[in-house]
Parts: structure tokens; C-alpha cells; sequence
């Protein structure tokens, strides 16, 4: 019985060992592939878009020189991301330095010589209310990111120089070598893929 | 359901509706997208769905890295 027992466990260790999937790592495609999944990542964290692309840069470096110490248990992305992840801590751990908390020290204070409750009065306060807004609107970007990584990469392409980086159809159509309706065709599809991907929560 | 099956008509009111989502649509093209969504329930809900996806992606905090900034962080990492 025992004996059964260790060779079925053998026998599942060996299967597990066969079927892991070893990763692997292509630095060459880090730009194309994650680039702006880690921006809108860092940005939904850090409110500062030069600070998230510092942050971003320095996570592909950090990569590039840790490349040897990956395992290939886990994917490409989540590996940068667990990076990006250390990253915006360190950004974190610096930025709290002793001025910082002497600036948030004064803005506390400063309160204090008002009249009434703290919290009655903050409230009331509309950057406080805004802030649930924020946090949300930022997850949504994140959500909308990870759809435009599951599309056609042209197709999603397309769609950021029209939607985020709000060009003109006539330069999109010339860097992109399409005539117009070749560009609402893809924009067309882009957008149905993320009404899809984005599901009934969102766009309902 | 395939685009393959969905009538020409349709297929060409969607990305009018497109245009429309990004201003581009003429008073033509939205005229006949408003003309076509009275009789058609599938081209209604689409539209509106797209209208929808406008505002969540207006509302978003949608940034990407520009052109020449992929260019820059290349030339970091080479």
C-alpha cells in the first residue's frame, strides 16, 4: 500500500516535471510586446507620467541584467511586472524621505487651526470624493490595456494612435501605409474586440 | 456572430458609427445611421455599446508611450 503510494507520488512528480511549461525570455520584443501594459501599470500607481517613464525604463534595464536569473516558471510579463512591482516600491521609498513627511506633517497642521471636525470637514472635501473616481478610472485603464494585448497587434496599434494619441486619420493612413476605410475597418474591429473583452460590467 | 454574416448594410453603418465615436461622421453618415438604427435592433445595440465605450474611454486615464519615446527607450536598453 505504501509502496503504491510513493510510486503514484513518483509517478506525479515525474508528470508535473514533463508538462511544466519552461518560459522563455525575448528582450528584443519587451519594448513591442509590454511596453504600454507597464506604462498604464505605473501610471495607475505613480501620478507622474515622466516618473513612470523613468520607472518603466529602469525596470527593462533591471531585467536585461537579472535575465540570467529567471527560472522560466512563471510568463515573460509576469516576471517584468513583479519587477515594475519592486520598482514603484523603491520610487516609493524614496520619495518618503524626511522632507517628505515634513511637507505632509504641514499640510496636517495646517488643518488643525481650523474650526470643527476633521473628517465632517474633509468630507465634504471634492478631491476626496473625485479620489474613488481616479482609483477606478486608473483599474480601467489597466482593464482596457490588458484587452488591447489579447487583439490583433495592428489592429490594436491603430487603435492607440487614434484613441490615446489622438492622431489624424491621414497620418495614421500614411505611417501606416491604409487608406481610410482600411483604418475604420480596423478601428471598427479593435473596438468590438473591446466591447467584448471589456464584457457586460463595463459597457452595459 | 461572423462579420461574414452580417448584411453589407450593417457592416458599413458600423464604421460610420466609428466615425462618429471620433467626430469624422458627416451630417450624412449620421443621418443614416440614426435612418438605419430605427429599423435595425442589432446596428441599435451596437451603436450603442460604442457609444458607451467612448465614454469609458474618455473617462479612463488612457497614456501610452509615444513614437519617439519607444525610440528613446530603445536606444536605453540597447
Amino acid at each position: 500500500m505504501i509502496n503504491n503510494f510513493v510510486g503514484y507520488q513518483m509517478y506525479c512528480n515525474l508528470a508535473y516535471n514533463t508538462l511544466k511549461i519552461m518560459h522563455q525570455l525575448d528582450p528584443e520584443k519587451w519594448i513591442a510586446n509590454y511596453s504600454d501594459y507597464l506604462f498604464s501599470y505605473t501610471l495607475s500607481r505613480v501620478d507622474d507620467r515622466e516618473k513612470a517613464k523613468d520607472i518603466v525604463s529602469d525596470t527593462f534595464l533591471a531585467a536585461l541584467n537579472s535575465k540570467d536569473n529567471f527560472k522560466g516558471e512563471s510568463t515573460e510579463k509576469t516576471w517584468l511586472v513583479a519587477i515594475l512591482k519592486r520598482k514603484i516600491i523603491d520610487h516609493y521609498r524614496k520619495i518618503n524621505s524626511k522632507k517628505g513627511k515634513a511637507e505632509i506633517k504641514k499640510g496636517y497642521h495646517a488643518s488643525e487651526d481650523q474650526e470643527g471636525d476633521w473628517l465632517e470637514e474633509n468630507a465634504n472635501n471634492e478631491d476626496a470624493k473625485n479620489a474613488l473616481d481616479v482609483i477606478e478610472n486608473r483599474e480601467l485603464g489597466l482593464a482596457i490595456e490588458g484587452c488591447l494585448e489579447s487583439i490583433n497587434p495592428r489592429q490594436a496599434k491603430i487603435f492607440r494612435l487614434k484613441t490615446i494619441q489622438n492622431m489624424d486619420t491621414e497620418v495614421i493612413c500614411n505611417k501606416m501605409d491604409l487608406t481610410p476605410s482600411n483604418l475604420w475597418v480596423n478601428i471598427h474591429r479593435a473596438r468590438k474586440a473591446l466591447i467584448e473583452c471589456l464584457g457586460e460590467g463595463w459597457t452595459k | 456572430m461572423q462579420e461574414n454574416n452580417i448584411l453589407k448594410s450593417c457592416h458599413e453603418i458600423a464604421l460610420l458609427s466609428e466615425k462618429k465615436q471620433y467626430q469624422e461622421a458627416s451630417f450624412w453618415e449620421r443621418l443614416r445611421i440614426k435612418m438605419h438604427i430605427l429599423y435595425c435592433e442589432r446596428c441599435k445595440n451596437y451603436e450603442k455599446s460604442n457609444r458607451k465605450l467612448s465614454d469609458i474611454l474618455n473617462n479612463a486615464k488612457l497614456d501610452c508611450f509615444t513614437v519617439d519615446e519607444i525610440n528613446e527607450l530603445e536606444k536605453i536598453i540597447k
